[in-house]
């Protein structure tokens, strides 16, 4: 009766179909069959086509999605950045000041004789015809008029004003100045003063300088002690240049010296030198 | 002679004292040849040329005082020098010159020179090398503070067309 049904018939034909096509499938074969390959041909390119859909479509939304991380990321590492070069410099900066301080405390523990008052350099001059700095420290701290300055090299200046809580300092390579000099090679003694037509340039000059003297350059310049203001042995600077006046003859020297006066920012002023005198 | 009003002279002495610390913390920052320029005696200068007002004889004085001082160490050699020079360059310039604009420029040219010169010839009084402070650092300041004149006149002028109508005059 089964067998009779138009109907019946060909669903079990189509179970038999089925149940080969799995059983071949099922098995562990080398070649594709040939049905495999007519299936594959007809599905390949279809399958294809939906895939690079859906492949560019993701592609798409991914794209906005990384591309925000991504601004997001860099601007974090800018930010860290940023961060750690400003922190590299501050460290850069502190480091400079340590070895500034550590200079100053040398000079300090060298001199013992010297009562010495730090002070810090609060306002320098942008004349072009004078070299003079104010100092965080006055009268108050005991700072008064005269009383050499120096900085962890040597010498630098003097106070010519000093007021209850600030001082102004004159440096050595102002016209003006003048410090009694001797040099330590040799042991001459000879007068550094301050040059107005060379004091951009950070010089100073050695006058009365004589032949006999056999000033070479590179000779160190101290202070002599023979003048009011500077005890003796504190070192000004080196002979840079030897020259002749033109008109007179004589013999003077260009001197640099040792401290670098665009680059002060701590000073000691010496307060018990008068005292001692 | 124009009269101003306190505000004004207000807003003036607060304009002039901060390019006055300014130049105290940035003039040796932008030195040419290891010259700074003097901005306080160009602002003065300028001020001087561009308003016919008694009152830039006293800011003259003040701020060359001021400027004294934080950078020298003789007491009114800058104010002297800045008095003397703006009063009488604004008195010739604004008796004979008044309105023109390329007199006033070379007016403040002057002044720049006179400046630079006085100082040479001040420090060569008193013992330096006249000559060699004169081509170190004299003629550069000259040149530089000059440009500078030339751009504050320039800038006044403008400043001073956008100060309102009631601050002009008492």
């Amino acid at each position: 009766m089964i067998f009779r049904n138009k109907k019946y018939m060909i669903v079990l034909g189509i179970l038999i179909l089925s149940i080969v096509v799995v059983y071949f499938s099922a098995l562990d074969r080398e070649n594709t069959l040939a049905y495999d390959n007519a299936v594959g041909y007809i599905v390949e390119p279809v399958a294809k086509l939906f895939n690079s859909v859906a492949v560019g479509t993701s592609d798409f939304f991914t794209y906005f999605k990384d591309k925000k991380d991504l601004v997001n990321e860099n601007q974090k590492l800018d930010n860290k950045l940023m961060e750690l070069e400003h922190n590299n410099s501050k460290l850069k900066s502190l480091e400079i000041e340590n070895e500034r301080l550590r200079s100053l405390l040398k000079f300090k523990e060298q001199n013992p004789e010297h009562k010495l008052s730090a002070c810090t350099v609060i306002s320098k001059d942008t004349s072009n015809y004078y070299s003079t700095f104010l100092l965080d420290k006055g009268t108050n701290d005991g700072i008064e008029k005269n009383m050499p300055v120096v900085g962890a090299k040597g010498v630098i200046g003097y106070v010519v004003e000093a007021g209850a809580g600030f001082s102004k300092v004159q440096t050595v390579i102002e016209g003006g100045s003048s410090v009694g000099c001797v040099v330590t090679r040799t042991g001459n003694t000879a007068v550094c003063e301050g040059n107005t037509a060379l004091l951009k340039d950070g010089l100073m000059t050695m006058i009365y300088v004589s032949k006999e003297m056999n000033l070479v350059e590179g000779d160190i310049v101290e202070t002599s002690g023979l003048g009011e203001i500077y005890p003796a042995g504190l070192v000004i600077g080196r002979v840079k240049e030897i020259k002749t006046q033109p008109i007179t003859k004589t013999q003077y020297a260009i001197i640099q010296p040792i401290e670098n006066f665009d680059f002060i920012r701590e000073v000691f002023v010496i307060t018990n030198y008068q005292k001692i005198r | 002679m124009q009269k101003t009003t306190v505000k004004y002279n207000i807003i003036k002495i607060l304009a002039f004292t901060l390019i006055f610390f300014l130049n105290q913390t940035l003039a040796n920052k932008i030195e040419l040849f290891n010259v700074a320029p003097n901005l306080i005696f160009v602002t003065v200068l300028c001020a001087s040329l561009t308003e016919n007002d008694s009152a830039n004889i006293y800011y003259a004085l003040a701020y060359g005082l001021l400027f004294d001082f934080f950078n020298s160490k003789i007491l009114f050699i800058h104010g002297i020098m800045f008095l003397l020079i703006a009063f009488v360059l604004s008195e010739i310039y604004h008796s004979f010159f008044e309105n023109m604009t390329m007199v006033k420029g070379l007016f403040a040219i002057t002044g720049c020179f006179a400046y630079s010169f006085l100082f040479a010839v001040f420090f060569g009084l008193r013992g330096a090398d006249f000559l060699r402070i004169l081509a170190n650092i004299s003629i550069v300041e000259f040149i530089y503070n000059s440009l500078f004149s030339i751009l504050g006149i320039f800038l006044y002028k403008k400043i001073l067309n956008i100060r309102p109508t009631a601050w002009r005059v008492r």
